[in-house]
């Protein structure tokens, strides 16, 4: 695909996709419920930013959701990092006493947990982040059937960080564009915000007309 | 070696009205098929299973003899399969070599190493790793792992039919997430994945698959570097009971095809003739 | 030599977890490649540690040396 093209289609993302609230809400809810179903005393979905080659917390929903969304630390660290890394979940009861488990990065985070259910986030190919359910109570048994269910949510999160994650990277490629291109995310920002189709077909006729008389012009 | 030179001929596409008749057929089954025809009174012996993995760590209490240690590695953009003098880098394939150990326990056990310490690996050297164990015949290919990456999973595919073909049983663990990866999704394969019960012969078909069979692996006691025991869980645990399953039954029937052990494996599992099973 | 065990129907049919279609569409890939995709490893081991516990006393386990896993205490043991 050309430059100009890319830059196009970057543009149109940048205005159709939901913005960074939305999509927060989205990740939000799924971390809600994932500690919810375990009765957990928290769960978070962690983002792996590649080019910093640091996890950030994304979305916290019980302990540390005031705090930590925003907070970062490297990929290769800790239970996420090693979830990450391997792609494989990871159920532990006490992580006090695993190799594995960072001190000094949960207590940077203000909450230290005892127990750790750690699933990767996958998309396609790509490991995009970790979703963490923490401190389930005590008596709670050990069960493939929790890992499976860990495993769904971490496909909805899965998906919800490849949306958000395609935003940002549209924006930031928008950030970089000219004026014109601002005008086109707004104009398609406002056609996808219309639920009146009528509308829109009209829109979109209107704007290949345009088109069709600059090609042969 | 390519897919295509493991083959040890041309494969005959029509066979002449003399010929048809010294054709050596499959050798007849009990009308009744029980476990303990399939596997009963069999210790492996004679079976050779073949860890594609991170290594084995030789002379472990319940491993036991290694045959066979090789290793997989990227040299000046080349792969190269020679002997390995590292053992296992972290504990997986010592533990998968160890249950087969403890399901048949007089088979002759091989290593190929592909996995790291970080129990990761490249797909070139997976591939790498299978195409030698297929080209060395062996009866089991044990692979608890798997690649989600596409781009080798046409190489993977052709290998694991060559397998299929030269009478090799790949017998490949299932995600442990709900993703696509390989090569335990291709039908020539045996799929595994866990169930929480105990009994380390106790194996289930599964009527929807990919995944065709459960074996145990929760809470599984297992070898582990060091010379160790320790307690693990994962669909890598459960791959190596079906290997030694499969290993039980081609030591006691080496002329059985992979296709025909896989069909012994459900006639013979815990839910055979269940309702609906 | 085993009795039929109870049929779980768990195991049995309903337990459907690897019948699903590839997570996520290749054709959603973010469109910029990030510098380190391919460091991704190709090839994953599929064990996850529940927990991990010695049956045996340690016999000259090593201390740096040490396996990736190792042994720490479980709650119900």
């Amino acid at each position: 695909m050309g430059d100009a093209d890319a830059r196009l289609r970057d543009a149109v993302a940048a205005g159709v996709l939901d913005d960074d609230a939305t999509h927060a809400a989205l990740l939000g809810s799924i971390v809600q419920v994932a500690r919810a179903i375990f009765h957990a005393r928290a769960a978070s979905v962690l983002l792996l930013d590649e080019a910093a080659g640091e996890l950030v917390f994304e979305a916290v929903v019980g302990e540390g959701e005031d705090t930590l969304v925003g907070q970062r630390f490297p990929a290769s660290k800790g239970i996420a990092g090693w979830v990450l890394n391997t792609r494989q979940p990871l159920v532990i009861t006490d992580v006090t006493a695993d190799p594995r488990f960072s001190a000094d990065t949960a207590a940077a985070t203000g909450y230290v947990p005892k127990g750790i259910m750690a699933v990767p986030l996958l998309h396609g190919e790509e490991a995009l982040g970790v979703l963490e359910v923490l401190d389930r109570p005590a008596d709670a048994r050990f069960s493939i059937e929790e890992v499976d269910l860990l495993g769904l949510f971490g496909i909805q999160a899965a998906a919800a960080l490849a949306l958000i994650r395609r935003a940002r990277l549209a924006a930031a490629a928008l950030k970089g564009g000219g004026g014109d291109l601002r005008a086109l995310a707004q104009i398609a920002s406002r056609v996808a915000g219309r639920g009146d189709d009528r509308a829109v077909s009209d829109f979109l006729a209107a704007l290949n007309a345009l088109l069709s008389r600059m090609d042969g012009g | 070696m390519s897919a295509e030179a493991a083959d040890e001929s041309l494969p005959a596409y029509a066979v002449d009205r003399t010929a048809v008749q010294r054709l050596r057929g499959a050798r007849a089954w009990p009308t009744g098929v029980t476990r303990e025809w399939a596997l009963g009174g069999s210790t492996g012996r004679g079976a050779r299973v073949c860890v594609v993995d991170s290594g084995i760590e030789a002379g472990h209490p319940r491993v036991g003899e290694v045959t066979t240690a090789m290793a997989v590695s990227i040299v000046d953009d080349e792969v190269v399969v020679e002997p390995d003098t590292e053992g296992d880098l972290c504990g997986h394939g010592t533990a998968c070599a160890g249950i087969i150990r403890q399901i048949a326990p007089d088979c002759e056990l091989a290593s190929v190493r592909v996995l790291g310490e970080g129990f990761v690996g490249s797909g070139p050297v997976l591939v790498a790793g299978l195409r030698w164990a297929i080209g060395q015949g062996y009866d089991v290919i044990n692979m608890s792992l798997s690649t989600t990456k596409r781009k080798f999973v046409e190489e993977l595919h052709d290998l694991a039919d060559a397998a299929y073909f030269r009478r090799s049983i790949v017998v490949a663990s299932a995600h442990n997430m709900p993703v696509a990866s390989y090569p335990w999704r291709f039908s020539s394969v045996i799929s595994v994945a866990s169930h929480e019960l105990e009994d380390p012969l106790a194996y289930y078909r599964n009527p929807d698959p990919p995944v065709e069979f459960f074996a145990r692996g929760v809470d599984v006691s297992v070898a582990w570097t060091g010379g160790v025991s320790m307690r693990s869980t994962g669909n890598s645990f459960a791959t190596p009971h079906i290997t030694g399953i499969c290993a039980l039954i081609r030591a006691k029937h080496p002329d059985l095809t992979p296709a025909e052990v896989k069909t012994l494996l459900g006639l013979t599992a815990a839910n055979a003739g269940a309702d609906g099973g | 030599m085993w009795e039929d065990s109870e049929c779980d129907h768990r195991l049995v049919g309903t337990r459907t977890p690897y019948r699903r279609n590839t997570v996520g569409d290749e054709k959603d890939r973010a469109p910029h490649r990030a510098p380190h995709a391919a460091d991704e490893p190709d090839v994953e081991a599929h064990a996850h540690a529940h927990k991990a516990l010695p049956d045996e006393p340690d016999k000259d386990q090593g201390d740096d040396d040490g396996p990736d896993v190792e042994a720490h205490a479980h709650a119900h043991k």
